[in-house]
């Protein structure tokens, strides 16, 4: 790690981004991820460059999430509120200890899914069944300025979609004007 | 400690089972199922979609056992929803569509109302919350939380009077909120609304450019295709399959309704043609995907997770014959 120059942590980044890196490779990334925004910002323009070339949608990496655990994080000390065994105090220390590795892991797992939550949005291979946690999670956030929007709102593209989605109303869950209400948001397009 | 972590940890991993639920939250949600449908009332209300609102007003009445209802947006474009007798007719974007849809017709269909809370239980958590006040008027915190990654969760808030939501969201497991809808005023009315407030108000001055298609009638489609999910995410069932025509009756869609009793996933399959939707598009809580399976054209869509329709689509298979 501390070998590594930033001409290598780059090319790690990159084959982080990829989905080519290795094991030890992915959690150099990882780590590099949670110990630097400017890496996170990194990787997310790696990700969007890789999108563009490979034609697909555009759907962003949001790295601020993992900023805002870690500035949560920093702010509240996730793992000190874990009460300790009865009438015992852990030391100084070892509570730093903790609370180091703790948000790094967390961090690094929000870093981490989030990045493989893009990938598995944006490969579209049916051989491969991506675990539910990769594919729950999905960025939320406002755009920034000068960054595309999230791949929504003008849904139907196509008259038969339109119709679908009228058609799914009737089904639609927790049956009330809500399935409704959303086609009213819809641009339907002619027949 | 160590042991009694493990010991969650594989409780955690062990199949779900229904657990009875609490008699007051089970009339709570059973109240606002049918309230929802039988409950004759006028609302405006806001509703916001990945950042964007947009303000409601709708009408919606039961009388003699049919619901009617129109939404008409009051900002933007011009757009009206009305269900009137079965048929529903869209107003919305430049397109004027009329639909006879099946689930449109139906009542009490075993989509949220009349589904079993000691059912649901085994997928989703139900909680009463404390009270709070929307539009004026005192509510009851409803949440009902997805136990795993294939389905999302409601948080509500109930109509202390009529158990109507004057709140309702759609949240993932993470909390985030996908879609919210916030009632800013209600009426509620003891008698059933004369017709003429359910009249298309948009259609009526832009001629319908529909044909009614969309009736369900499988007549049009003597093949023998049929489809099989080979693999549905856990809790869900296959509740629905019909067929309706399109393109002046040449040609069937077949339509599979899936659902875990409170979450529905419909799927599509039509012939390819050129421009049908193909990838992963969301909105709000709602995730489409298009799959181009030549001959066919596989649609899935619902207020899912996009793990679900993925699953979905990607395991439908086409059976010649009798499925």
């Amino acid at each position: 790690m501390s070998a590594s120059g930033p001409e290598t942590d780059r090319e790690v980044l990159s084959s982080f981004a990829d989905g080519e890196c290795t094991e030890f490779e992915c959690r150099l990334a990882v780590r590099r991820l949670v110990e630097s925004e400017a890496e996170r910002h990194r990787l997310e323009r790696y990700q969007l460059i890789g999108a563009v070339l490979r034609e697909e949608h555009l759907v962003r990496v949001d790295t601020a999430f993992a900023d805002r655990v870690m500035a949560r994080l920093d702010s509240e000390g996730a793992v000190e509120e874990m009460p300790p065994a009865v009438g015992k105090k852990p030391p100084a220390r070892a509570t730093r200890y903790w609370r180091s590795a703790g948000g790094v892991a967390l961090a690094a797992t929000v870093a981490a899914a989030t990045v493989l939550g893009v990938r598995a949005l944006t490969s579209m291979r049916p051989a491969a069944e991506p675990a539910p946690a990769q594919l729950a999670e999905r960025p939320r956030h406002t755009p920034r300025p000068g960054m595309p929007p999230p791949v929504d709102v003008a849904l139907p593209e196509s008259p038969e979609l339109a119709d679908y989605l009228v058609h799914h109303a009737g089904f639609a869950p927790m049956r009330s004007t809500l399935p409704y209400a959303r086609v009213v948001g819809y641009d339907l397009p002619a027949r | 400690m160590r042991v009694s972590r493990v010991l969650l940890g594989l409780v955690s991993l062990l199949p779900l089972a229904a657990v009875a639920v609490d008699d007051e939250v089970k009339a709570w949600f059973e109240r606002a199922a049918r309230a929802a449908e039988e409950r004759n009332y006028e609302v405006v209300m806001v509703f916001e979609r990945d950042e964007r609102l947009q303000t409601l007003h709708v009408v919606h009445g039961y009388d003699a056992g049919q619901v009617r209802e129109r939404i008409e947006s009051l900002d933007g474009r011009p757009r009206e929803v009305v269900r009137l007798d079965g048929r529903i007719t869209c107003n919305v974007g430049g397109g004027v569509h009329v639909l006879v849809g099946r689930g449109h017709q139906r009542q009490g269909m075993h989509v949220a109302l009349g589904a079993d809370p000691d059912a649901l239980s085994a997928w989703y958590a139900f909680a009463l919350g404390s009270e709070d006040r929307v539009a004026g008027r005192s509510c009851r915190k409803l949440r009902i939380e997805p136990r795993d990654d294939y389905r999302y969760g409601y948080r509500l808030c109930l109509d202390a009077e009529s158990a109507l939501p004057l709140r309702s969201e759609v949240v993932d497991r993470s909390g985030h909120v996908l879609e919210r809808m916030i009632v800013t005023r209600l009426e509620l009315y003891s008698e059933p609304l004369p017709s003429e407030r359910f009249a298309a108000r948009w259609s009526r001055e832009h001629p319908s450019q529909g044909d009614g298609a969309g009736v369900a009638d499988a007549a049009a489609d003597t093949s023998e295709v049929t489809w099989r999910i080979a693999r549905l995410p856990p809790g869900y069932e296959v509740v629905e399959r019909g067929r309706y025509p399109v393109a002046g009756g040449h040609v069937a869609v077949h339509h599979i309704v899936v659902s875990d009793g409170l979450a529905a996933v419909s799927v599509f399959v039509r012939p390819q043609i050129e421009g049908l939707f193909q990838g992963l598009k969301y909105a709000g809580a709602m995730h489409v995907l298009g799959l181009s399976r030549p001959p066919d054209h596989i649609t899935v869509m619902g207020e899912v997770p996009p793990v679900v329709v993925r699953m979905i689509g990607e395991s439908l298979q086409r059976v010649e014959g009798d499925d």
